[in-house]
């Protein structure tokens, strides 16, 4: 018996009107901003502006509405969260790829993602059925995406490749998806065989136990993807995400004393690997040239290009990208310079990769903080759920940990390379970065979570 | 260890990253943030930059490291740069001297007045000011000073610089450079009661409008001929020189002042000695004999020994003076002090003596005491002499700026009447000293610096440098015409005889300074045309 037609979501519903007064005023602001900047006219430029924070306003509160309607009232937080991040990557994107770009980015990512949310949310049948009978299809779905983009994929310009190109279409990110089948197919292998493999393990050397062969194959599956992550894509981020996620759900998966044994043969595998990479392997210049300008971007070493120096510097070439996010960094200050006031279109590729050095020029130290913090709160949330989710539900409890992972590291890696604190990488923020699939992919896995939290309702009645 | 809790060691360890990359932010923000500023930023940001700060961020150092700065940071520096347009500076009629000119998407800045040159300064090719007025202004021109640019930076608007109108008058500085006639020298006018500077022409000289060609400035650097030795250096300020007699007015106030002597104490200089060019006599001080050819008068009391240049006379004074009073009068005159005369542009430090109490040794002071000695001054030094003493004993401070102006017109930063030392001298020691200079153009050695219908006083000098090189002439005086009188001092280097070379120079200068003030001046050098 139903009291009401919609369940009540106020935290839900007063965060979102925080966030839908941001948009509407982040949306005219900016485009204010950029008009006095060009000298063009300011109301022409104002009303086509409000059209996409409209759009994404009302994406949210349909959401909101569906959730309600869905009789949820839990996880009041990941709407808002995701809303606002969306539409401050939006907005830096109109800021630096223009009206086209966010309406790209509107159609191709924001758009389709929360198709998808609804569905999940509509459907949460969806995943009982993807568990039984979908997880082999989707794995070779993604196995089958990184090996055709491995080796037939199209390098971009820095010579990975990390996206298919198929016929007349735009280049598709894969690896996105493929991450994303990877975590789907990891959380069911390990509910598969968790509980055998532990049943089945020998004891080795006390306290840690050696479970049989065949329980190796994560551990190789990863070794192998690393490599042709490495080999094939030049694609140092897929490496440091795959890692992260094989070991946060071989961890969160497996007892510690089997965690430890395997985490110990694959580090074995990885380092034996990594030897016979050493000997055999010239690693792309790419690659080298990064960890070079990683490790001093004004270095004015000349850079090695096939094994003969060539005549810029590792300050002109690879590290030049870096120098700008810092002097981006640099320029922003604590406070900012305010949104369209900046100068982020020096920075390569500010509007996706680099969003980051966007967000601490136009929007200060303070904010970008601010919107760590709200990542951090959003990581949390989602392992939250995961948690509170009944110990029979293994896979999806260990669905959310690999979402929850994949979010973060993706964060890590790529704001880490904006600050200087990794080895560049090429991969989008979440939520913030502009990019089509990824950003599906990214509001996917939140409508995972948003379908998950279905089944902690208490007061949830089912829907025919 | 169950899976929840295994599921929060994820997260604890996600968080601790997270918290790494927060530090990241904040050491790049806080640790490093002022070398990822471009320079120019530090400026901007500060309502009123001080003058220390704004010669930090702009000396030609760190501009060259602009040059060499990675290009990123170049890059936004361009971008700040660009959205400002720098200020013009105009003399005290409001003739141009200095303004931007559009040369298609860029600006050259266009100097009308080469004789200038080191007074206005120049810009880097980043229109930034490198040297002279440019450089100690840079700040207002480029409007930094203003709150309203404050706001327009905020917006990223486009900043305009105030203009600067100088003290110079643009026909005075013309006479005073081509009375020079290509001898490398100095003249400096100043008003001897506000020390606003009217004329300070410094040759040889240089063309501002090429010195940003390497070719040219590469040239002017390697330069050893007379013609352009030094050509970057402004003489009247910057350049140091021994004074000769002209500094005997220094003694001769110090005397008076400290009542040492009154104009009626008269000298016998004892029994003439013969030498090849006449009679001459000497004085005697620790064992050396300090010469004095310059009249033949074997007594002769104050008023005539500083018109005649009697070096005998001085010697003793400085002798008889003691350290203390001479040192102590030197210093309030603006010589042997830590700071140069505090002009806008660059000035050097006068020297009493190459180390400290040198002084105490008598034969050093009483040759310093007629000008001599170890005594390195600049021009500037020896107009302030003649401008504290008309000015009854206080010395102005020397400025160049006239006053600041918005491009919206309002008047700012307006220069007034100032005073760098107070009470050098006395009123009534200023008034002998002031009565005695101008026995020395009417009857002494300075007849040369005579205007008619004009009250002159003035002083000659004739530096002896020492080997068979020509001596400095030097002239420092002053003229009035009842209301404004000016201060002037000439230097020609290795001009021979102070009264022959210096005081016409003097005399055309000091007539044009108050019978010709504000008289236009034609324009010379031709501006680019804007394509």
């Amino acid at each position: 018996m139903r009291a009401r037609f919609l369940a009540p979501r106020p935290t839900e519903a007063r965060l979102l009107r925080i966030v839908t007064l941001f948009t509407l005023l982040a949306f005219p602001f900016t485009a204010t901003a950029l008009a006095l900047r060009l000298e063009d006219p300011v109301f022409a430029q104002i009303w086509p502006a409000l059209v996409p924070a409209l759009v994404i306003t009302a994406t949210l509160w349909l959401l909101h509405l569906i959730l309600r309607w869905r009789h949820m009232q839990l996880e009041q937080l990941l709407l808002p969260a995701i809303g606002l991040l969306g539409a401050i990557g939006i907005v830096l994107v109109w800021r630096l790829r223009g009206p086209e770009g966010a309406w790209q980015q509107i159609m191709r990512g924001w758009l389709p993602g929360f198709v998808l949310i609804a569905a999940l949310v509509i459907y949460p049948r969806l995943l009982e059925s993807l568990r039984r009978s979908w997880v082999p299809i989707a794995s070779a779905v993604g196995l089958i995406l990184l090996l055709a983009t491995a080796f037939v994929g199209a390098p971009d310009e820095a010579g990975a490749r990390l996206a298919l190109r198929l016929g007349p279409l735009p280049p598709i990110q894969t690896s996105e998806v493929v991450k994303l089948a990877l975590i789907i197919f990891l959380a069911w292998y390990i509910e598969r065989v968790g509980e055998e493999a532990e049943g089945r393990a020998r004891p080795i050397a006390g306290w840690l136990r050696l479970p049989e062969l065949r329980y190796f194959v994560p551990g190789i599956l990863f070794v192998a993807l690393a490599t042709i992550a490495l080999v094939r894509m030049s694609d140092f981020g897929a490496i440091l995400i795959l890692g992260a996620l094989f070991v946060g759900m071989l961890y969160a998966g497996f007892q510690a004393r089997i965690f430890l044994t395997i985490g110990a043969i694959g580090l074995l595998l990885s380092v034996l690997m990594a030897l016979v990479l050493i000997f055999v392997w010239e690693p792309p210049d790419v690659i080298r040239h990064r960890f070079i300008a990683f490790q001093d971007p004004w270095s004015d070493a000349p850079l090695i290009v096939n094994g003969q120096p060539a005549d810029i510097t590792v300050a002109e070439g690879p590290g030049y990208q870096i120098q700008q996010a810092l002097y981006a960094i640099g320029a922003g200050g604590l406070g900012g310079t305010g949104l369209g006031l900046g100068t982020p279109y020096f920075v390569p590729l500010a509007h996706s990769d680099f969003i980051f050095a966007a967000v601490v020029e136009e929007l200060g130290g303070l904010v970008t903080l601010a919107l760590l913090a709200l990542y951090a709160i959003l990581l949390l949330r989602l392992l939250r759920v995961a948690v509170l989710l009944p110990e029979g539900q293994k896979f999806e409890r260990l669905l959310l940990v690999g979402i929850a992972i994949h979010l973060f590291t993706q964060v890590f890696v790529m704001v880490g390379g904006t600050f200087n604190l990794l080895p560049l990488t090429g991969i989008t923020v979440p939520f913030l970065s502009q990019g089509g699939i990824a950003l599906v992919v990214n509001l996917t896995e939140i409508g995972i979570a948003l379908a998950l939290v279905q089944r902690l309702e208490p007061r949830l009645e089912p829907r025919a | 260890m169950s899976l929840g809790e295994r599921i929060w060691q994820v997260g604890t360890a996600s968080l601790l990253l997270m918290l790494l990359l927060s530090l990241r932010l904040v050491y790049w923000q806080l640790i490093r943030g002022d070398e990822l500023r471009p320079p120019i930023y530090n400026t901007l940001g500060s309502a009123e930059p001080s003058p220390e700060r704004l010669l930090k961020q702009f000396d030609p150092d760190s501009l060259e490291q602009l040059g060499e700065m990675s290009q990123p940071a170049r890059q936004r520096t361009l971008e700040i740069l660009g959205n400002i347009s720098r200020g013009a500076i105009y003399d005290r009629n409001g003739r141009a001297l200095a303004y931007d000119v559009p040369a298609g998407d860029d600006v050259i800045r266009f100097y009308t007045e080469p004789s200038l040159a080191t007074v206005v300064g120049y810009v880097s090719a980043l229109n930034v000011g490198v040297t002279g007025i440019e450089r100690a202004l840079n700040g207002s021109l480029m409007g930094l000073d203003r709150l309203d640019t404050q706001i327009s930076q905020l917006t990223n608007q486009p900043i305009t610089g105030s203009d600067v109108y100088l003290t110079i008058d643009s026909h005075v500085q013309r006479t005073a450079a081509a009375a020079l006639g290509g001898r490398a020298g100095a003249v400096i006018a100043l008003d001897a009661n506000d020390g606003a500077i009217l004329a300070l022409a410094s040759a040889p000289s240089f063309d501002p409008n090429q010195i940003l060609d390497e070719g040219y400035a590469a040239a002017l650097l390697a330069c050893t001929d007379p013609s352009c030795e030094g050509a970057l250096l402004n003489r009247a300020t910057q350049g140091l020189y021994t004074p000769g007699s002209t500094w005997k007015t220094v003694t001769l106030a110090a005397a008076l002042d400290s009542g040492q002597v009154t104009p009626q104490t008269v000298f016998d200089f004892g029994e003439p000695r013969q030498g090849p060019n006449g009679i001459y006599y000497v004085y005697e001080v620790g064992g050396f004999e300090i010469v004095d050819p310059n009249h033949s008068e074997r007594q002769l009391d104050l008023v005539r020994s500083y018109a005649v240049s009697a070096n005998a006379a001085f010697a003793r004074m400085g002798d008889e003076m003691g350290a203390e009073t001479f040192v102590d009068y030197a210093t309030r005159f603006g010589f042997g002090r830590d700071e140069p005369p505090p002009v806008e542009i660059t000035a050097s430090r006068a020297q009493l003596a190459r180390t400290p109490g040198a002084l105490e040794d008598d034969v050093l002071r009483a040759s310093t005491a007629f000008g001599q000695g170890e005594l390195q001054v600049s021009p500037l030094n020896m107009g302030l002499v003649v401008a504290t003493i008309v000015n009854d004993g206080d010395m102005p401070r020397p400025h160049l700026l006239l006053h600041l102006e918005t491009p919206g017109g309002r008047i700012y930063n307006q220069s007034r009447r100032d005073v760098w030392v107070n009470d050098v001298i006395r009123p009534d020691t200023a008034d002998q000293a002031e009565q005695m200079m101008v026995v020395a153009v009417e009857g002494g050695s300075g007849w040369r610096a005579a205007l008619s219908g004009l009250a002159v006083g003035g002083k000659t000098g004739t530096a002896q440098l020492g080997g068979d090189q020509e001596p400095h002439a030097w002239f420092i005086g002053f003229a009035g015409d009842g209301t404004r009188t000016v201060a002037i001092a000439v230097l020609v280097e290795h001009g021979g005889s102070g009264s022959r070379t210096a005081a016409p120079i003097f005399a055309e200068v000091a007539n044009t300074a108050l019978r010709q003030l504000g008289e236009p001046v034609e324009e010379t050098v031709t501006p680019p045309s804007s394509p």
